[in-house]
């Protein structure tokens, strides 16, 4: 299936598929004042291929990404949910709305691979988490991901705090 | 009806002022909102830094090469075809990189126009996407088709064919088949590695066959090959084109071996 076929139920089967890390220790690194890590993953048929990826702005503490990407059979890679900071305003497109500075959740959506738009552009607010790490523990929950462990956001070390 | 032009001026200066507006972030950190936005609705990050000589650094402070970071390998933004749009933009547009960082320079009387110069910026910076590979790749067989049909009539030209005289021919499709002056000229275009080694498999197979033919392998960039792969590939196949830009050799080779 290629990114311009899926369909909600394939997008919400392919989130809760259960999923493992298999580079937990994977190195992260300073680019482009940000640090990043991406660890791969892969889904519980030893088949499906899956990505995640953690983002925090050395200059913005409240900038921060972290998402899943699933890697389509041809290559072609597909944000299926991300979670994203409180640094920028958000608007939904289609439906209209906006909300400012809040911690939100991008979804990858049918309506919008329909519509030629960028399949993740839908975004809920949350309150959730405020921090990378709270983030990406609502990643690895929301999304049945095992072989990653990250501090919770009430500690005091983030992911990408030195040790 | 004549437009009232200075009822639609005010009218766009009013929209204008509430769509742009200074919020302060944690710090006093002074943020831009404005109605630039990246395609998945998040809007741009565009900061105004006090500067000591007076005006303000308008800077991104790194977010755009992060969102970008997502989904793409940033490193290759600045490497070969990429590199050099991507160069072509700052000078264009008069921005200024540190480490990732995009900013220009403004005076406060200036902040307008720049802020809005900046938008145009990011949003040519964050087209860079498009070059990614399967769009590349697309737009190279486009071009590869419009260079050949330009030297041999488009009717002499067969898409996707299949070598019927093999064993499981539907799995070794041919880029095109051209009628040729003693053998058909198979063609194939090589956008990447991956292409490379089909087209060595295919070529194998054809060779496996006893088919008789001539190929032209036309690559979109042969010096960016691996060398075990292109050695694989230069023993089975025929004549090489090493880019689209080789217009002359292409031309020369197609009408040796077209009919």
């Amino acid at each position: 299936m290629s990114a311009g076929n899926l369909t909600d139920e394939r997008i919400a089967a392919l989130i809760a598929m259960p999923k493992r890390v298999t580079n937990p220790g994977a190195r992260r690194k300073v680019n482009s004042k940000h640090e990043q890590v991406n660890y791969n993953v892969i889904g519980n048929d030893d088949d499906t291929a899956f990505q995640i990826f953690a983002r925090q702005s050395i200059k913005i503490a409240e900038s921060f990404s972290c998402g899943l990407l699933w890697i389509s059979p041809s290559g072609e890679t597909v944000t299926l949910i991300r979670y994203n900071g409180m640094s920028h305003p958000h608007e939904n497109q289609m439906e209209g709305s906006r909300f400012e500075f809040l911690c939100h959740i991008h979804r990858a959506t049918e309506r919008y691979i329909a519509a030629n738009k960028k399949p993740e552009t839908y975004a809920e607010k949350t309150d959730r988490y405020r921090t990378l790490n709270g983030a990406l523990n609502c990643l690895l929950s929301d999304c049945a991901v095992t072989g990653l462990d990250i501090e919770p956001e009430n500690q005091t070390r983030g992911l990408f705090d030195d040790a | 009806m004549t437009p009232n032009v200075e009822m639609l001026q005010n009218a766009l200066c009013k929209s204008f002022c509430a769509d742009v507006r200074i919020v302060e972030r944690k710090g006093g950190v002074l943020l831009v909102d404005t109605p630039f936005h990246f395609p998945d609705g998040d809007a741009y990050s565009i900061y105004l830094e006090p500067l000591a000589a007076g005006g303000f650094r308008v800077t991104d402070s790194g977010h755009t090469m992060m969102h970008l970071s997502y989904e793409n390998d940033i490193s290759k933004f600045k490497e070969g075809a990429r590199g050099r749009v991507y160069e072509q933009i700052l000078a264009e547009m008069d921005l200024k990189e540190d480490d990732g960082e995009f900013y220009l320079e403004s005076a406060a009387d200036d902040l307008g126009k720049n802020v809005f110069r900046f938008g145009q910026a990011l949003t040519k910076l964050h087209d860079l996407t498009f070059l990614n590979r399967a769009r590349v790749e697309s737009t190279f067989y486009e071009d590869l088709w419009e260079s050949m049909t330009h030297i041999v009539s488009p009717e002499k030209v067969i898409r996707d064919y299949v070598y019927r005289y093999m064993p499981n021919a539907e799995d070794y499709p041919i880029d095109y088949r051209i009628e040729g002056k003693t053998e058909p000229l198979f063609v194939f275009g090589i956008p990447n590695r991956d292409k490379a080694r089909l087209a060595t498999i295919v070529l194998e197979h054809l060779l496996r066959a006893d088919a008789q033919f001539k190929s032209l392998l036309i690559f979109a960039n042969q010096e960016e090959m691996p060398r075990a792969d292109l050695a694989r590939l230069s023993n089975v196949g025929g004549e090489m084109v090493s880019s689209l830009d080789a217009q002359d050799d292409m031309k020369r080779k197609l009408l040796k071996m077209a009919a």
